[in-house]
């Protein structure tokens, strides 16, 4: 709590010092100041794709540039008007986000990087090569300082600095707010495991374009200013990717960092202080009904009988086939699988089973075949809509989100099908269901002194453990375990199988696992995978008789 | 007739530079996984050191052997010295080659001066060739050849010797090709030396025609990205097609739509990024 309060001193002087500090100013350095008001807001916006959602974006000076001469272009040819030209710069820079994250996003890694490259030096190459229009490599002369349709005018350095000097906060508050909602939580797992965000229900790509959006109609507001305190745009200044550059190099780990802090503080913070908050706005009904949901959930006795009645189908799928280039991997897998079942799948290395998984999950496209999740074809979903669905699964390499602590992960996990996860500007913490179900879960399932560790401190087994919990913590009707108890020790084993044992009776559980006494264990029903194929099925102790399988899996000498 | 075959011819040379620039950069981050935004000085500081042995010396041959040494020496030391302690991250790469492409651009304007400068054309190719009714230059016939055999022997060198079989299997996999006692960090050096002695060649053949000027790094460096963009990055069929695109396009567009020529080369590489993310021949 002190280190809030002590935060909040510091942000206080700050400010009071932005605020005295162009008393003792000559005017050139007043003007610097407010360059360098308009820079950091610059930076904070590609901060929040950089930094947050983990884009590499070479190009963002394109909306500095875009936002800047509009306001430039229109204040001098057209109407000088402080909102309608200061509007209609941030309108194009987002338009222009919104164009160019439409193309970026289709990329990753170094094409990203070298289509927001190329991108922004298209727009530098209008700027310099359109001269009737912007003048070239001379700039635009005399463009005016804001005054008119304003009450007062901000002509003067003096006052266009305490007008720079507002919007930059304004921008720098709502930038805070962002990172701090669910949303921006959505944003840092994303950068720490977009694949385990998309199993987990999320549409990471709108996101993404969010982000991108919003960080383009920022910049736009810093070029903008910075349009009206140079006067005179002029291409290269703003527009040279060096500035972009010069933005980037020291920011992404600071705002790493930030984000870091910023989330240890939430992880210590004692979750049940955030649900004595009023809670305003934004679904109310969805959330009670979600309490319930929850509260259902976990009252439950583990091992309880299923509450679903039997004979529903949860899982259909009629003549699936995949191959990779020349190699069929699945060739015509039917399997049909009972709401509440748990299904064994047994294969030696190279069966298919993790590429079953896959195409249950979206991963990949089936080259033929249907898959039907409750009655509904699900066959050409998309990962996230599959697994808002129902559909949730854990993966035979743990990947968790590293950086992240159990606490914060399991929160993006539950809150993955709750409303709250597209709340842009509420802070997480207000979100008080989600950290009350987060915390229960923890200690259900004995992971409550783990709560602040990040995942990638953990022990292998606490990372199994965990990687277990995020995928029930999804509440998934169906849940998809690829060897969930790989590499761990015999003692490890066993906590996890009994872990999973006690998972709620209602959730289907498909199961690959190699260790056999945990497989028998846990299986009613075994399905044998060999060379892409199912080869038998039946109980546990049929298939344990069926020679067939003791000569793939457990080798021809045993009998 | 004869503006169209001329502009076929400049734009097909042009393109030739281009896959020059293209394939190295594309070799470099299959091997390396490094998007070498350096390339475009390997490009333009080439040019510079054969411009200063050209004068000095009149020979362009020596010009040419001493400016692509200059470029291989940099790259061996930008790949021993710098690139090789960073982690395998898209951004630290970008950021750190970016910042060596600022300071060899501004080394270069600081000794060569801002004059955009040419090389003098070697006298062999002072004259035309004639078929037919039309006149080509010479010069740029010989930089038609020298792309279409450098392409051939790259071909040859990659699916026809051992060498190219290792640098293949480092492309697919860097830790399975080092476990079967292919020694990668050579290779890796290697193939950065080549990939900015490619570059070098480029800027000096194509010297003489598009000259040497502050910001052609820059320049022909985003060009060498919209070919790997289109073509498909770590793909030297991309670079090739890629870049004879481009270069059509860029030619084209400059001489029948001055003020818009960025957009007859984006917006086609708009479409093709828009129906495949990977470029035309990219596996990923």
């Amino acid at each position: 709590m002190t280190g809030a309060r002590g935060s909040v001193a510091w942000v206080a002087a700050a400010l009071a010092l932005l605020v005295v500090l162009p008393f003792a100013l000559t005017s050139y350095q007043l003007g610097l100041l407010t360059k360098i008001l308009i820079f950091a807001l610059f930076a904070m916006s590609l901060n929040l794709i950089l930094g947050y959602a983990g884009l590499p974006s070479l190009g963002h000076a394109a909306y500095f540039g875009i936002g800047g001469y509009t306001v430039g272009l229109l204040s001098v040819k057209v109407l000088d008007n402080f909102w309608l030209d200061f509007g209609a710069g941030i309108a194009a820079a987002t338009a222009a986000a919104a164009l160019f994250g439409l193309l970026a996003l289709r990329t990753r890694g170094a094409y990203l990087l070298m289509i927001t490259l190329a991108l922004s030096q298209v727009v530098w190459g209008i700027a310099f090569g359109w001269r009737e229009l912007t003048g070239g490599d001379d700039g635009l002369p005399n463009v005016p300082r804001p005054g008119a349709g304003l009450p007062m005018s901000f002509a003067d350095g003096f006052s266009f600095y305490y007008l720079t000097l507002a919007i930059t906060l304004l921008g720098t508050l709502a930038l805070w707010l962002v990172v701090r909602s669910p949303f921006g939580a959505a944003l840092v797992g994303i950068r720490e495991s977009e694949r385990r965000m998309q199993v987990l229900g999320y549409n990471t790509w709108r996101y993404k374009y969010v982000a991108v959006v919003i960080s383009g109609m920022l910049a736009g507001v810093a070029g903008n200013l910075f349009r009206v305190l140079q006067r005179v745009r002029e291409p290269g200044v703003s527009l040279g990717p060096a500035v972009g550059l010069g933005a980037d190099h020291g920011d992404p780990r600071r705002g790493r960092d930030h984000a870091r802090t910023g989330d240890r503080r939430r992880a210590d913070r004692d979750p049940r202080e955030c649900d004595q908050r009023p809670d305003r706005a934004v679904a109310h009904g969805a959330r009670a009904d979600l309490r319930r949901r929850h509260a259902v959930r976990a009252s439950r006795p583990p091992g309880a009988a299923p509450p679903v009645a039997s004979g529903m189908r949860a899982l259909e799928v009629e003549q699936l086939s995949h191959s990779f280039g020349g190699l069929r991997a699945l060739d015509d897998v039917r399997l049909e699988v009972e709401a509440g079942e748990r299904l064994v799948i047994l294969g030696p290395n190279g069966a298919g089973k993790t590429t079953f998984f896959n195409l249950l999950t979206g991963i990949y496209l089936p080259s033929a075949g249907r898959i039907r999740l409750f009655d509904r074809d699900v066959t050409r979903l998309a990962p996230y809509a599959r697994a808002q669905l129902g559909l949730g699964r854990t993966f035979q390499i743990t990947t968790l989100f590293p950086h992240l602590t159990v606490l914060e992960s399991v929160l993006l996990a539950l809150q993955g099908r709750d409303a709250a996860r597209f709340s842009l500007l509420r802070p997480r913490g207000a979100f008080g269901h989600l950290y009350e179900r987060a915390d229960e879960l923890l200690a259900q399932w004995e992971l409550a002194e783990r709560a602040a560790t990040r995942t990638r401190e953990l022990s292998y087994g606490d990372q199994r453990k965990v990687e277990l919990l995020l995928a029930l913590a999804a509440g998934p009707r169906v849940l998809l375990l690829d060897e969930p108890t790989a590499g761990l020790s015999p003692a490890e084993t066993t906590l996890v199988a009994a872990m999973i044992q006690r998972f709620p009776r209602e959730v289907t559980l498909l199961l690959i696992e190699h260790d056999m006494d945990v497989a028998l264990s846990l299986a009613e029903r075994v399905t044998v995978f060999h060379n892409g194929r199912i080869i038998a099925g039946g109980t546990p102790a049929e298939v344990k008789r069926d020679p067939r399988v003791a000569e793939i899996y457990l080798g021809v000498e045993e009998d | 007739m004869t503006f169209w075959a001329i502009q076929t011819l400049n734009g097909l040379s042009f393109g030739m530079l281009l896959f020059l620039l293209a394939a190295g950069l594309s070799l470099i981050y299959g091997v390396m996984r490094i998007l070498n935004l350096a390339h475009g000085s390997f490009y333009v500081l080439g040019t510079y050191v054969a411009l200063s042995v050209v004068r000095a010396t009149d020979s362009f041959a020596l010009a040419m052997v001493a400016g692509t040494l200059a470029v291989i020496l940099l790259g061996v030391l930008m790949e021993r010295v710098l690139l090789r302690f960073l982690p395998p991250e898209e951004l630290p790469q970008a950021l750190l080659t970016f910042g060596v492409l600022l300071i060899v651009g501004d080394l270069c304007l600081w000794y060569w001066g801002g004059t955009p400068e040419t090389l003098p054309k070697p006298a062999v190719f002072e004259h035309s060739v004639r078929m037919g009714s039309l006149v080509f230059p010479s010069y740029r016939l010989f930089l038609l050849a020298v792309g279409v055999l450098v392409a051939v022997l790259l071909w040859a060198l990659q699916e026809r010797t051992r060498l190219g079989a290792m640098v293949r299997a480092a492309i697919d996999d860097p830790a399975i090709a080092r476990s079967t006692g292919i020694n990668v960090s050579l290779l890796s050096s290697g193939v950065f030396a080549f990939g900015a002695a490619l570059a070098a060649i480029g800027g000096i053949i194509g010297g003489p025609v598009l000259g040497v000027y502050p910001g052609a790094d820059f320049e022909i460096l985003l060009l060498a990205f919209v070919v790997v963009i289109v073509g498909g990055l770590g793909s030297l069929k991309g670079a090739f097609f890629g870049a004879l695109l481009v270069g059509l396009l860029d030619n084209f567009g400059k001489a029948l739509f001055p003020s818009l020529a960025y957009f007859t080369i984006f917006a086609p590489m708009a479409i093709i990024l828009a129906v495949r993310p990977t470029g035309l021949f990219g596996s990923r």
